[in-house]
């Protein structure tokens, strides 16, 4: 969570009658971890990180862009001697009807799952329980974890189970035996659901922790007031949690953006209908073996990744200022 | 403008702690009236129940012959003013005083109009497009009053206001506040811990230990006859002298020495009687040679409180302050003598004023905590 918007205290607390000073004057007595160890020895405590991150993080990003720009294939002469083609992937890509509908799935999977469903469900279930505490709100906590610490593949197969024409636990419990394919009549709703399901608890916690920092006494002023709970919500605890919201809506949508267990539910279809940008270049890059175009996909989604990081951290910067 | 009357109000938290216990109270029509205690002797939450954010368990708030015990918070009509302000950061500080309007659904112009007279009676005209954040914390202070008073409700109720500020900012924060409650007269609560506080500003007081009210007065006559010696402990920015004595012959015994009864307290005394003798230390008077009436001891301790002195005189296993124009070298011999027009006595069983009703049940025997705790200082 690098844009952390949780406001630190010493920011937004009143200004205390010399309490800034004070603060200053701390600062200037601490030495800094370089004054105190030297350069080299700051570095060599930051450097197994940097070995790590640089091994595991930025040689593959880069990777992936050089291969973005060569034709290089799984088999064939291309897989040899691949050759530098420029933006030729690009270009390509952006003419490819297969891309553009893998794109736009992708969108409608993040608006539907990640934003109304993951962000709007968990804040409104939050905002539900905020007054359970005590042991109630523990045992929820841990339920809803639950959703989210059991691996994405587990909570497929259990959605399958649940969603299967033949033996499916939904079609056993609606009335009549309509024995519909869920998972082929509904397919975009299908995957949505289990990413909400899966995802919404995340939300729900962080969202639960952000009504906290809510002032008790913001909320009772509202009320004497005579503003009803929809009020309060609205006036006073969404400009207040902005942050953790603009928060939520960046993880959980660039999460939801890169995710591929959809897969495991619909590999895509039925006809590419649930063909997710992931998806799509598992598909091109390993099925069809193209490894240098799917290379380049994969980098069209960093920037798209980036775009979207750079909106957020605007966003919440306009609000600091 | 509004009358205020509690009837055996009770409020029990789940868990079993009773915060507020059977209280019987009537706040008169624009009356500055001020609920003082230590923590946790329910004081604040006897304000949040009469703001109905705190339901009471049982017993009922009227307010102009209204019972409004079980009406929410926002139709009663009340201001209030929190400890922590409760300033919207994301809002300008028109936008802050108008709010309660806004949810009121006064059109736009008219709450800023209102917005602006509020802040222009509390000096804080220049500073309606700041927001709370670039403001000092007596200007902020200011605003959370701007906004209680900005909707006209008939009763303002503060929860601590000024405890947030620095000690010379909230003598000038008070004076401030009782010269607005006197302009505009609204029926006023005021929760403190500070005596000072509640001494200075009220037109009456409670001062309230355990969920129960233990004196009910007008400042003056708790601060010269309080009730009991919970009361006479807790109220004083200089603690009260408080030593043990037994009538003796119509004459008080206090560790061997001999003062006279007190004129008021006299006729409800007997000798044999064990007693607490109070007096304040403004009341006492230092004497460098021995004189009638009077209790020996050396000094030791001398503090400046700017234009007199706080000398601590100890002698006999006794400790007695007095204030003095001029401080003394530690070791003097001094015999200490108090105006007897200002002296009490408590009985030592239950801790209430000699003449006074018994105090009752748990609170009698609480009554000795305090005072041990003061003599042994």
């Amino acid at each position: 969570m690098s844009p952390s918007p949780v406001r630190s205290p010493a920011v937004d607390a009143p200004p205390a009658p010399g309490g800034k000073g004070r603060a200053r004057e701390d600062a200037g007595s601490q030495r800094s971890p370089a004054e105190v160890l030297g350069v080299k020895g700051a570095a060599s405590f930051v450097a197994p990180a940097v070995g790590i991150v640089g091994v595991f993080l930025i040689f593959p990003a880069l990777w992936t862009l050089y291969l973005g720009i060569t034709n290089l294939r799984l088999t064939g002469l291309a897989a040899a001697e691949p050759q530098v083609v420029g933006l030729d992937n690009v270009t390509q890509a952006l003419s490819d009807p297969s891309f553009l509908n893998a794109l736009w799935v992708t969108a409608i999977f993040v608006l539907g799952s990640a934003v109304i469903g993951q962000t709007v469900l968990g804040l409104g279930l939050a905002w539900l329980f905020r007054n359970w505490h005590g042991w109630g709100r523990q045992a929820l906590e841990v339920l809803v974890i639950f959703a989210w610490i059991i691996p994405g593949s587990v909570v497929a197969f259990l959605w399958i189970a649940m969603l299967d024409g033949e033996s499916g636990t939904l079609n056993a419990l609606l009335p009549g035996g309509v024995g519909i394919e869920w998972l082929l009549t509904y397919p975009m709703l299908s995957i949505i659901v289990f990413n909400i399901w899966r995802g919404t608890a995340f939300a729900m916690l962080l969202f639960g922790a952000a009504l906290n920092t809510v002032p008790p006494s913001h909320l009772e002023t509202a009320r004497l007031a005579g503003a009803g709970a929809w009020r309060q919500l609205v006036d006073i605890v969404l400009p207040t949690i902005r942050g953790h919201i603009l928060t939520a809506l960046l993880l959980v949508s660039l999460w939801t953006f890169n995710l591929f267990t959809p897969f495991l539910l619909t590999r895509g279809g039925p006809n590419f209908q649930t063909e997710v940008l992931p998806i799509y270049i598992y598909r091109v890059a390993i099925s069809q073996g193209e490894l240098g175009f799917g290379a380049a996909i994969g980098a069209i989604m960093l920037v798209i990744n980036l775009a979207i990081a750079l909106v957020y951290i605007h966003v919440l910067s306009e609000r600091a200022a | 403008m509004a009358r205020v009357t509690l009837r055996s109000l009770t409020k029990r938290y789940p868990g079993g702690v009773t915060a507020v216990d059977a209280l019987d109270l009537e706040i008169a029509d624009g009356e500055f009236f001020a609920l003082l205690g230590p923590s946790g002797c329910g004081k604040t939450t006897l304000l949040r129940t009469i703001a109905g954010l705190e339901a009471a368990t049982t017993g009922q708030v009227i307010i102009d012959d209204v019972d409004v015990t079980r009406l929410p918070p926002g139709d009663r009509d009340i201001g209030m003013v929190f400890q922590d302000y409760a300033l919207y950061p994301h809002m300008t500080v028109q936008d802050n005083i108008a709010y309660p309007l806004k949810v009121r659904k006064v059109n736009k112009d008219e709450r800023r109009g209102m917005a602006a007279d509020a802040a222009g009676n509390l000096q804080l005209g220049e500073l309606l497009e700041r927001r709370p954040g670039q403001l000092s914390g007596g200007q902020q202070q200011r605003v959370a009053v701007a906004r209680a008073i900005a909707y006209q409700p008939r009763l303002f109720l503060f929860d601590e206001p000024l405890s947030n500020l620095d000690a010379q900012l909230r003598v000038e924060a008070r004076t401030f506040l009782k010269r607005l409650q006197a302009e505009i007269g609204v029926t006023t609560v005021y929760v403190t811990h500070d005596q000072s506080e509640a001494l200075a500003l009220a037109d009456r007081m409670a001062v309230m230990q355990r969920g129960r009210v233990r004196q009910l007065a007008t400042p003056e006559e708790v601060y010269r006859r309080p009730n009991s010696l919970f009361v006479a402990s807790f109220i004083g920015s200089m603690p009260m002298n408080l030593l043990d004595a037994e009538v003796v012959d119509g004459a008080l015994d206090i560790a061997g020495s001999r003062l006279s009864l007190p004129p008021d307290s006299a006729e409800h005394v007997t000798s044999g009687d064990r007693v607490v003798f109070g007096s304040r230390p403004e009341f006492a008077t230092l004497h460098d040679e021995p004189v009638d009436n009077a209790l020996e001891g050396q000094v030791a301790v001398a503090e400046l409180l700017g234009n007199s002195y706080l000398l601590t005189v100890e002698g006999s296993g006794l400790q007695m302050r007095a204030v003095a124009a001029e401080a003394a070298p530690n070791g003097t011999r001094v015999w200490v003598t108090f105006d007897e027009a200002n002296c009490l006595l408590y009985r030592r069983d239950d801790g209430g004023l000699v003449g006074s009703p018994r105090v009752e049940g748990d609170e009698a025997v609480d009554a000795d905590a305090p005072r041990v705790a003061a003599a042994r200082q």
